[in-house]
């Protein structure tokens, strides 16, 4: 167990270490890189202490030394835009993105789960037509398209919900009211990953009741919802967790295009505005940020695995 | 595939009757048959047809319609259809059905170019990375898990802020976030075949690792390039939407199906038609290359995982 961990948090670190310097090589070697900004300075002088001040007069490799620094120590430096400490501002978005994600990750087992069960149990009926047709939607149908119709169903025409921001303005803080806000835009996140889930959900079903244990579980009299629960259902969940792996870099990325239809106040809402104010040292952190986010909650899915999984052993 | 060197003695003088060749069918090739299991799924005909017709529309389109996509007539501004605007005008006045068309030029021809990209990179990466497997395949496979850590439309917006909006970088962008799994699935089709006994033989008589790779290895992996390619096309044009629509993709006044909804929350009262008609046809052709997708992986390789 140790020494798996071990091995797997340098492999988290190469990933770390690659991200990092990409952003940086990107960041920094554009031809719209950070010098851009001198443009707009007048005279030579006010130009060279300008560079001087951002650090850019000395070689890359300096540059990208001090720049990993800083960042180890969680310091990214201040934001282009409104001088305030990256950090400070990513510290107040990140929890709102993982609110939305998470609410959003839970969606899609809740509901992706039983839906794969359902295929894979009733394959080739109408049910499982049903439901395959609506993964397809699900992966086709643009993000923000669906928000906007969903806006205009259940905020326009119905006035159930809430169509943006995280809370009512000036409301005391409530549970209700936030989640009447949280659900249009973990919706329209989840759809993002859930066909996937149903899909691979599906998969393994079908291939874990081809098995020979389920057939003698049967040829013992076992009643088939007990042969479902106990037996095929928990061996293909094992492979299913592995799919969240992969799902969790894509709920992040969307959250990019629901938080900005949602005025859903997080990280993907920031990396918008920062792309559009070209604002390097939060676009820089924002990826960064965002990478180890990612690389932790996949290093908690193998955990979960071996756990699911008694038969891995991290030797 | 069949040569096309003309067949022995065709210089030779022969009788002018027709010769019918009556008896066994054609060969069972796997395109044979890949192309009859496809004939029998209609959902994936479905796609095919569909997408037949957008894509003529996006090419001949333009030329056809007498309106032009461009010119906005200031006093009929969002208004319904009309016998000269069909599917009525946009916010300027502009007509809704020529930026519709010219639209689908842009986001297909974005959609193309950019699964091009994917495919050529991943299929470099994923063959060398398996035929010459430790170190380059530790190196190569530790940066494309890497990149696949990454949410992609983070890495779009990065991108994105450094080199500028617009059209190329745009498609170029795309290309370079959506290569990685394709490398993997190259990747893993090379190191099954590159220990088979026909690259022994080729090895064992000379042939070059290029040639080896080309010519051997490659036509393995071609049936797993088509899938991927056609669901690539289909994660192309959904991810240009996305980024046109937040403004930092296609930019007006040239229109692509995302731009286009750009505008279509705030018009949303006065002309919802405008906010319909663009996702509907995102929608059903991402829909269609998904689709297409799907019934060329159960067609192709029913084991293939993509």
């Amino acid at each position: 167990m140790g020494r798996y961990l071990v091995e797997r948090a340098v492999q988290a670190v190469v990933v770390l270490l690659v991200v990092s310097t990409l952003t940086f090589l990107m960041v920094s070697l554009a031809p719209g890189g950070p010098e851009i900004m001198m443009t707009m300075e007048s005279t030579p002088d006010q130009r060279e202490a300008l560079a001087r001040q951002l650090g850019l007069d000395q070689p890359l490799a300096v540059r990208y030394l001090k720049w990993i620094g800083s960042a180890l120590r969680a310091d990214f430096g201040r934001s282009f835009g409104d001088r305030r400490k990256v950090n400070e501002v990513i510290l107040e978005r990140l929890p709102n993105t993982l609110l939305l994600s998470g609410t959003a990750l839970v969606l899609s087992i809740l509901v992706g789960i039983p839906a794969g069960i359902v295929s894979a149990t009733r394959r080739y009926t109408l049910s499982d037509h049903t439901v395959t047709f609506f993964s397809f939607i699900g992966v086709s149908i643009p993000a923000f398209w669906f928000a906007i119709l969903l806006v205009l169903l259940f905020t326009v025409h119905l006035s159930w919900l809430p169509a943006s921001g995280m809370a009512t303005p000036g409301a005391p803080f409530s549970l209700v009211n936030r989640l009447s806000h949280l659900v249009l835009p973990a919706t329209v996140l989840a759809t993002a990953t859930l066909p996937n889930l149903v899909r691979f959900m599906r998969s393994a079903l079908i291939e874990e009741l081809g098995q020979d244990y389920v057939r003698t579980a049967r040829a013992k009299g076992l009643p088939n919802r007990l042969v479902l629960s106990r037996h095929a259902i928990r061996n293909a969940m094992i492979p299913v967790v592995t799919v969240l792996g992969v799902l969790i870099p894509r709920l992040v990325g969307g959250a990019v295009i629901t938080e900005t239809i949602f005025g859903w106040p997080g990280m993907g809402q920031l990396a918008v505005s920062s792309t559009i104010g070209r604002d390097y040292p939060m676009v820089m952190a924002i990826t960064v940020v965002v990478a180890v986010v990612v690389i932790v909650s996949n290093l908690l899915v193998d955990l979960a695995y071996g756990w699911l999984d008694p038969r891995i052993t991290y030797g | 595939m069949a040569s096309a060197r003309p067949p022995a003695g065709a210089d030779l003088a022969i009788p002018a009757t027709p010769v019918v060749l009556v008896g066994p069918e054609p060969p069972r090739t796997m395109w044979r048959v890949a192309a009859r299991r496809l004939r029998r799924n209609p959902p994936a005909m479905a796609a095919m047809a569909f997408l037949v017709t957008i894509h003529l529309v996006a090419v001949l389109g333009p030329w056809l319609l007498p309106t032009d996509p461009f010119v906005a007539d200031p006093i009929a501004r969002l208004s319904g259809s009309s016998l000269q605007h069909p599917l009525g005008t946009d916010e300027i006045g502009r007509d809704v059905l020529a930026r519709l068309v010219l639209g689908a030029r842009v986001s297909l021809a974005v959609g193309f170019v950019a699964m091009v990209i994917s495919i050529s990179v991943g299929v470099a990466v994923g063959a060398l990375a398996g035929y010459f497997g430790r170190w380059q395949d530790a190196a190569l496979m530790r940066f494309t898990d890497a990149m696949m850590a990454l949410p992609t439309l983070f890495v779009i917006l990065a991108a994105l802020a450094v080199f500028g909006g617009g059209p190329a970088t745009a498609t170029v962008v795309i290309g370079l976030t959506a290569w990685m799994p394709v490398a993997r699935v190259v990747r893993g089709e090379f190191l099954r075949w590159r220990v088979t006994e026909f690259i022994d033989a080729a090895r064992a008589i000379g042939v070059r690792d290029g040639r080896i790779m080309g010519r051997h290895l490659l036509p393995q992996v071609v049936p797993s390039i088509i899938v991927a390619a056609t669901l690539n096309v289909a994660f192309a044009i959904l991810t240009e939407s996305a980024i046109s629509y937040l403004g930092l993709g296609i930019r007006p006044p040239l229109p692509s199906w995302g731009n286009m909804l750009q505008n279509a929350q705030i018009y949303i009262w006065s002309a919802p038609s405008l906010a319909v008609y663009p996702g509907v046809l995102i929608l059903a052709t991402v829909l269609a290359y998904n689709f297409l997708g799907d019934g060329l992986r159960d067609a192709l390789d029913p084991r293939l995982k993509l």
